[in-house]
């Protein structure tokens, strides 16, 4: 119990705070809090990088060794992540001249032609393969059902045809408060900052509570089990 | 007059692997025959233009670059346009990252730009940090001491030896901070924990999708203007000098174009279709 949930606890107040404190009173000792806080969740996260690619080299070779759903993909994972390890941390593919690390954005370097030849394209395709899904899901799905759904698809089509010069030409000839790309900008500006704001102060809000939630030991979700 | 309806009703039920081919040719030609649509800059560009126009000759210009491969054709644009800009003006630019991937994005564009289109000498007139895992704890981190984060570059030269870094000891002695951002972390970080708090200068590029996201801060005059997704990178091409963006916009617009009128034809369908359910 002590170990489990007291002393987590008695740790996030601390730290909370402190964190906080250090907003209020920025003089010393204070002040220093945030230089190494910083940098102590640097050194965290890059611990947690390692973290993340075991677990993951883990996961996919499970995978692969129970010939799981979709098992070949696994495969082709973890040859990724081998690969681009051995050519990230040993000097395999290292050009000439160029010391190890300093070869990852080097000319000439494997792990650079992997990252722009391999990881790049791919990475975009996924990306580009998103205008034909939502042209096809927009024909399939946008529908006139009810007012509401009606007054998101005419602000739709005005956005999609505003941002782009087709939409200036096409009203080209209409007074200018009437053209698309001031239409669109207007909508922007006006009713869509007022929901963003709205949304935005309502994060805020609920980010100040949940975080006075966890400083106080009021909420334990973070400690695992059933706490 | 049954015809007409039943054939309405059909095309709203057309095979989604038409809808594809239709995108892919609405796209792929405008790319290989362009229209020459004229791009119109929008009052959002025109200040981002307008802000960094303003800085004063022989400044230093924090570039952050917060974007990977997948955002590339959307913001690498912006991020060429930008250093010809900040290059024409004789300014100083300090490049650095929040994403992994973001630290090949800026090596991709100094390359190019800084290096082979301006000649300019590294750690003179420009510098790459690269990256830093942390998230928004790195500009935490730079807001208040830079070289316990980046004590050197992505060449492994020393800080403390670049001429650029002289007199830059935190994110507060950058005259102007540009982010160039897809996502999280990014704009929002940015004005959050550096640009606000210390009242640097700051402006943004961000892909369409951010816009929503990141337009109460520019409204709120917090940012500089934003350049929004490609037609924002197209409308600053156009004040500085044409680019991939500007040629990109025909296929853009064309493709939009194509979508309202399937989704008007979906609707048409649906009205005929509701029409005859409810006589």
């Amino acid at each position: 119990m002590l170990w489990k949930t007291q002393i987590p606890v008695a740790i996030v107040f601390a730290v909370g705070m402190l964190t906080l404190i250090q907003w209020f009173v920025p003089h010393w000792p204070f002040d220093q809090i945030q230089v190494h806080t910083t940098q102590w969740f640097d050194i965290i996260a890059v611990f947690a990088v390692i973290l993340g690619g075991l677990n993951l080299l883990k996961l996919q070779l499970q995978k692969v060794i129970s010939r799981g759903r979709d098992w070949p993909y696994a495969l082709v994972t973890i040859v990724g992540f081998l690969a681009m390890m051995v050519y990230g941390f040993s000097p395999v593919g290292v050009p000439e001249g160029i010391r190890l690390g300093d070869h990852l954005q080097a000319n000439g370097s494997h792990f650079r032609w992997m990252f722009f030849n391999v990881f790049t394209p791919l990475s975009a395709t996924m990306f580009a393969l998103l205008a034909f899904f939502v042209a096809s899901a927009s024909y399939r799905a946008f529908r006139v059902r009810n007012a509401e759904a009606t007054l998101l698809l005419v602000a739709g089509i005005i956005l999609m045809l505003g941002r782009v010069p087709l939409g200036a030409k096409m009203t080209a000839f209409l007074p200018h408060f009437m053209q698309l790309p001031t239409v669109q900008e207007w909508i922007y500006a006006v009713p869509n900052l007022a929901g963003a704001r709205a949304i935005m102060i309502g994060i805020g809000l609920g980010m100040v509570s949940t975080s006075l939630r966890f400083i106080l030991g009021i909420e334990k979700s973070f400690l695992g089990g059933d706490e | 007059m049954a015809g007409n309806n039943s054939f309405l009703v059909k095309m709203g039920q057309l095979d989604r692997r038409l809808v594809f081919v239709v995108i892919g040719i609405a796209v792929f030609l405008p790319l290989k025959f362009p229209i020459g649509l004229a791009v119109v800059t929008t009052p959002t560009t025109q200040d981002v233009f307008n802000a960094v126009d303003s800085i004063p000759e022989g400044s230093t210009v924090l570039v952050s670059f917060e974007y990977g491969p997948s955002t590339r054709p959307e913001i690498e644009p912006m991020a060429i346009t930008l250093l010809r800009q900040l290059f024409n003006e004789k300014q100083k630019v300090v490049a650095m990252a929040l994403w992994p991937d973001g630290q090949f994005m800026s090596t991709r564009v100094l390359e190019r730009i800084a290096d082979k289109e301006y000649g300019l000498k590294w750690g003179v007139d420009y510098v790459n940090l690269g990256y830093r895992p942390g998230q928004e704890a790195v500009i935490k981190g730079i807001a208040k001491d830079l070289r316990a984060n980046y004590n050197s570059d992505v060449r492994n030269n020393p800080v403390e030896d670049l001429p650029i870094m002289d007199g830059i000891y935190t994110v507060k002695d950058f005259d102007f901070i540009f982010s160039l951002s897809a996502g999280y972390p990014g704009t929002v970080e940015w004005v959050l924990y550096a640009a606000d708090p210390y009242g640097i200068p700051m402006s943004t590029g961000v892909t369409a999708i951010q816009v929503n996201e990141v337009i109460p801060y520019v409204k709120g005059g917090q940012i500089k203007g934003i350049l929004a997704g490609m037609s924002g990178a197209a409308e600053y091409e156009n004040l500085v000098k044409a680019g991939d963006a500007t040629r990109f916009m025909d296929a853009q617009s064309v493709a939009h174009f194509l979508i309202v009128l399937f989704i008007i034809l979906g609707n048409i369908s649906y009205l005929v279709q509701r029409r005859k359910q409810t006589a």
